[in-house]
């Protein structure tokens, strides 16, 4: 999803390669994230689709399936993540995350404090935001939670940006390490007014 | 909280505050501290125990703000220099609200080392907020424009970049653009018309801008008409942009930057032209994305944007358009006191945002 390597731009001018996540578009408020593979297929109600069809045609390729019905396949990036990821909480959407990003100040290199993960909507977009020399540090309380949004990180490609920890940040605050090192801090917690 | 005060007895007739301002004039000539003023205010002042406890607070924080006022001075933003130019010169911005300046760069996945193409007729904001994204590294902001004068963008100077950031912000006319591999007389329509529109309209206002104002280095610099025999002659400019402290953003794009972008496209494509019309920008800019590449476009009206949109979706250039309109309503946050401020902007403006497709089967 992002280009954590200096000397690479990011350019969808790449195409669609064996193991790269691609979002297929069916409509507006259809789309669902898929992992490439030479030998799978997707169904749908357009038909069955060969991903080995998909393999080096470019990310934004209209893609037809055996019965000629067709979908688009679009380069996955944080906004749309959002609208495909699978939801283990509520999550948080572009509206209130771009607002977040731009009121919490964060820049490429910023260190990033955050609690809790929940699904990682917001974490996929603060990554993108401190990419690619800084660092998000997320925790949440539910170890489940936090092993399928590592999992999502390293779907994404943005898991050398984010670290997820397992910790009950409104019961012990964030770890010691951290203290005076942090540029932003967002929390979204349950009880907030029973923090001190 | 217990409050048995109340208002019924407090007449606005101004003659509840015993100090004069002449008496005030005095403490202040001998040297007597803010806070003290407002404590002989308070003290003088034959109406305040009547008040309420929070009309009391009020009373005292619009006496602070008069007398001992405090200011925190902050490193510059985004945030604050768009909050800042909304509430003094929203027009200068194009009335381009917090909010909205915030969905235009998460909905165009502003990033590092991306190559991010503009069209930025808000002043300067846009390209200073998206380069504040952008960072050091690699990848560049090019801010593209019809003609050959370049829209003015004084305000990225208010964010304080370094050289490294400076050097990743350029422009470059949209004629040197396009592609034009099939050679010159395939250049689309607009290239070659708004050469002509360009350069007659803009004359005047270019000369105005290098012999007006000496403190808008930046601006002087980039006034300078980039026709070919000018080119040269910009690299020694005049001894003025070189005495300036500010470093150079805005310079012309390199040719490599040029041939690089037409042969991957961009990245991601912004536009916030209120003046323009948002539909002839787009069927120009859009052909010089990347496929999968995400652009949105603000304006302060609806119709234009409808418009685009259903050009778009016709000539079938894009997928996943959507219009939003962003909403912001600011809130008081004390205790017992949590309410909407009183008054509210209701116009942010609307975006329209998409994903360019390969047309290609």
């Amino acid at each position: 999803m992002l280009c954590s390597d200096g000397t690479k731009k990011l350019s969808f001018g790449g195409s669609i390669k064996d193991g790269d996540l691609v979002i297929v578009y069916e409509k507006r408020d259809v789309m669902k994230a898929v992992k490439v593979s030479e030998t799978s297929v997707l169904q749908n109600r357009f038909g069955v689709f060969k991903h080995s069809n998909w393999i080096g045609k470019p990310f934004g390729s209209k893609v037809l399936s055996n019965k000629g019905g067709f979908v688009y396949l679009l380069a996955p990036t944080p906004e749309l993540w959002t609208l495909v990821l699978s939801h283990r909480t509520q999550i948080l959407y572009i509206a209130d995350i771009s607002f977040l990003i731009t009121y919490l100040e964060i820049v490429p290199g910023s260190l990033v404090l955050e609690s809790g993960t929940g699904s990682g909507s917001l974490t996929t977009s603060l990554a993108r935001a401190v990419a690619p020399t800084g660092h998000v540090y997320t925790f949440d309380f539910h170890q489940q939670r936090a092993a399928s949004a590592r999992e999502d990180f390293q779907s994404t490609g943005v898991d050398s940006l984010v670290t997820v920890g397992v910790r009950d940040i409104q019961g012990e605050g964030f770890p010691d390490e951290y203290s005076g090192l942090a540029d932003s801090v967002f929390l979204d917690l349950v009880l907030l007014f029973t923090l001190h | 909280m217990d409050e048995c005060r109340d208002n019924r007895a407090l007449v606005d007739n101004n003659e509840a505050q015993t100090l004069t301002s002449e008496d005030i004039d005095e403490m202040r000539r001998q040297g007597v501290k803010g806070d003290e003023i407002i404590e002989a205010l308070i003290s003088n002042s034959a109406t305040y125990e009547k008040k309420t406890a929070f009309s009391q607070e009020k009373y005292r924080i619009k006496k602070q703000k008069k007398y001992a006022p405090r200011v925190l001075l902050r490193r510059p933003s985004a945030r604050s220099i768009c909050e800042a130019y909304f509430k003094k010169y929203p027009h200068r911005i194009g009335f381009l609200r917090v909010d909205a300046l915030s969905l235009l760069l998460s909905l165009a996945n502003v990033t590092a080392n991306s190559d991010i193409l503009l069209v930025d007729m808000v002043g300067g904001l846009l390209t200073g907020a998206v380069a504040e994204r952008l960072g050091a590294g690699t990848g560049y902001v090019c801010n593209t424009y019809l003609g050959s004068s370049p829209y003015p963008v004084d305000m990225v100077r208010t964010f304080n970049f370094d050289n490294e950031i400076c050097k990743r912000i350029v422009r470059a006319p949209l004629r040197d653009l396009c592609l034009d591999q099939t050679g010159t007389s395939e250049k689309p329509d607009a290239c070659n018309a708004e050469l002509n529109v360009g350069t007659s309209e803009k004359p005047d206002a270019s000369n105005a801008e290098l012999n007006g104002q000496t403190s808008s280095i930046s601006m002087e610099e980039m006034s300078l008409p980039s026709n070919h025999e000018a080119a040269d002659s910009e690299t020694t400019v005049s001894p003025q942009s070189k005495m300036g402290k500010t470093p150079k953003a805005g310079e012309k794009a390199s040719e490599e930057a040029i041939k690089s972008w037409k042969e991957n496209g961009f990245s991601s494509l912004i536009i916030a032209a209120p003046d323009a019309d948002a539909w002839s920008l787009a069927k120009d800019l859009l052909p010089l994305l990347s496929y999968s590449a995400p652009f949105a476009i603000y304006h302060q009206y609806l119709q234009p944007l409808a418009t685009c949109m259903h050009n778009l979706q016709q000539g079938k250039m894009a997928i996943g358009l959507q219009i939003s309109e962003p909403w912001l309503r600011e809130y008081q946050v004390l205790p017992s006191r949590t309410h909407p401020l009183m008054q509210m902007s209701a116009f942010g403006g609307y975006i329209l945002s998409g994903t360019k497709i390969c047309s290609c089967s």
